[in-house]
């Protein structure tokens, strides 16, 4: 038996309530407006950015002297970064 | 700083060059860290989890791809993801191996090998190592025989490490295999130190069995492996379940006895996919990982007293040296000791050679960039300098 499969259909079944399988929204018809997807991708897109930035901290250790092509890196990763903090900002604090 | 209460953050990666001699391999790539921060969650690869309901079977995300693409790139003809290269081993010895039967392993076997034969009641039995420490194809026959005469059977499976762990050294594994298969004996190929790192071709190597690990060598999460074989071996070794409860009259579908159902349900078997587009383009640049470990090697000889203790020049990244005529020769003095020298590497950024080790001990340089291995091998000259050692 798969449990995951059969916890999603006890929930989206309960009570032979209105079967949200039909909805192109199920989330929303169950859960409102409460989830910002733009919110949940630029925090993802966040943590992936600074995970590069991880990996160049691991390439260059442990001097972390950065040659040219690596600091063009970094900063680029630096500014994505700065994109996707704002827009979790926007999202979530105004 | 820490990244749960009583917990530290680990940063050794990030803070020195790690040439700890398991770690290496194991280290993840940048997308398999995206992939352990998505996916980090229990039974995350489950959402999608449809009839057969079986982990090998799940398309979303591509896992179900991803064993076909692994048995493709090993030259087998199945594979399953498993708990680490141990739990391979012990799904092959539970298949194979009855009570009081002899198994053959070698000299320089790991010690899971050893313990998948023990669990499954079998009697251990070693193919010596000769004096350049390889197991050879003459010695395993040999062993052979010799079994076959104490157990007045033949053994039902003989295990061989592709690469050892205590030597670092790569075996004829294809003519251990041949001798073998004269006797009728399956072999399990121990990848642990090969699949990932180093190109692997079941077939070439005649292997009923390929056993890898995604931890030690394939840029994976622990515990993760893989356990690949034959269209021959496939319906025994991945047989599935006839059990009954008795009272519920319950049956289990198409679960895989050995792998007990589904074997990595998150973010190990997600982290070994996203590695593996990297694993199987690194493989392609082994030699030049092996130029790195000769440099190293090279640098360490340059100090008199110090000798190498696997095959010269190198042919794999994992090395023992003997350093008692040289490092070992300042512990006696040093105030700190055989701690000495990890204290001067670490002082240098360079970690994991086991503190107080200047006798025998083992590095790998698996991984590191062309600059990282210059720095250590100048670090290792210049430690020995500093401390009025020979430098040849």
């Amino acid at each position: 038996m798969n449990t995951c499969s059969t916890r999603r259909e006890s929930v989206w079944h309960r009570g032979g309530a209105y079967n949200t399988l039909n909805l192109i929204y199920p989330h929303r018809y169950l859960y409102g407006d409460l989830v910002s997807k733009r919110a949940v991708d630029a925090v993802f897109q966040a943590l992936f950015i600074l995970t590069d930035l991880r990996f160049l901290l691991r390439e260059t250790a442990p001097q972390h002297d950065l040659d040219e092509t690596q600091r063009k890196r970094a900063a680029t990763s630096i500014q994505k970064v700065k994109r996707q903090i704002a827009i979790i900002e926007e999202e979530l604090t105004r | 700083m820490k990244c749960a209460p009583g917990i530290e953050a680990r940063d050794v990666e990030e803070m020195y060059i790690n040439i700890d001699p398991i770690q290496a391999g194991g280290r993840l790539t940048a997308d398999a860290m995206k992939a352990a921060i998505a996916y980090g969650d229990g039974y995350s690869v489950c959402d999608n989890c449809l009839k057969p309901f079986r982990l090998d079977y799940i398309q979303n995300p591509p896992i179900a791809q991803f064993h076909e693409e692994l048995a493709e790139w090993l030259n087998m003809d199945t594979v399953r993801v498993v708990p680490g290269a141990r739990r391979g081993f012990q799904a092959v010895a539970s298949t194979y191996v009855e009570k009081g039967d002899p198994v053959i392993v070698t000299s320089l076997a790991h010690y899971t090998e050893f313990m998948a034969v023990e669990a499954a009641g079998g009697v251990p039995r070693e193919i010596p190592k000769d004096a350049t420490n390889h197991i050879t194809p003459d010695a395993a026959a040999e062993k052979i025989e010799a079994v076959i005469r104490e157990f007045s059977r033949t053994p039902p499976l003989l295990f061989v490490d592709h690469v050892d762990y205590q030597y670092g050294n790569v075996h004829d594994v294809a003519g251990v295999v041949k001798v073998a298969h004269q006797y009728d004996i399956p072999v399990l190929v121990n990848g642990a130190y090969s699949v990932g790192v180093m190109p692997v071709d079941g077939k070439a190597l005649g292997a009923d069995f390929v056993v890898g690990s995604g931890h030690k060598s394939m840029a994976a999460p622990a515990p993760s492996g893989l356990l690949a074989t034959t269209d021959e071996h496939a319906e025994q070794v991945f047989r599935t379940t006839e059990a009954k409860g008795d009272v519920t009259g319950r049956t289990f579908g198409m679960k895989e006895v050995e792998m007990m159902g589904c074997t990595l349900m998150g973010v190990t078997v997600v982290g070994m996919m996203s590695s593996f587009p990297h694993v199987r383009e690194r493989v392609r640049n082994w030699e030049t990982e092996v130029a790195h470990s000769q440099e190293v090697t090279e640098a360490l000889l340059s100090i008199e007293g110090t000798k190498v203790l696997s095959d010269y020049p190198r042919r794999h990244t994992l090395t023992r040296v003997d350093t008692r005529g040289s490092f070992d020769t300042v512990a006696r003095e040093h105030k700190k000791r055989g701690y000495f020298l990890s204290s001067e590497l670490k002082r240098r950024g360079i970690t994991g050679v086991i503190p107080g080790s200047t006798r025998v001990w083992k590095f790998n340089t698996f991984g590191l960039t062309a600059k990282q291995i210059r720095h250590v091998g100048e670090s290792f000259v210049e430690i020995a300098r500093e401390n009025g050692l020979n430098i040849l």
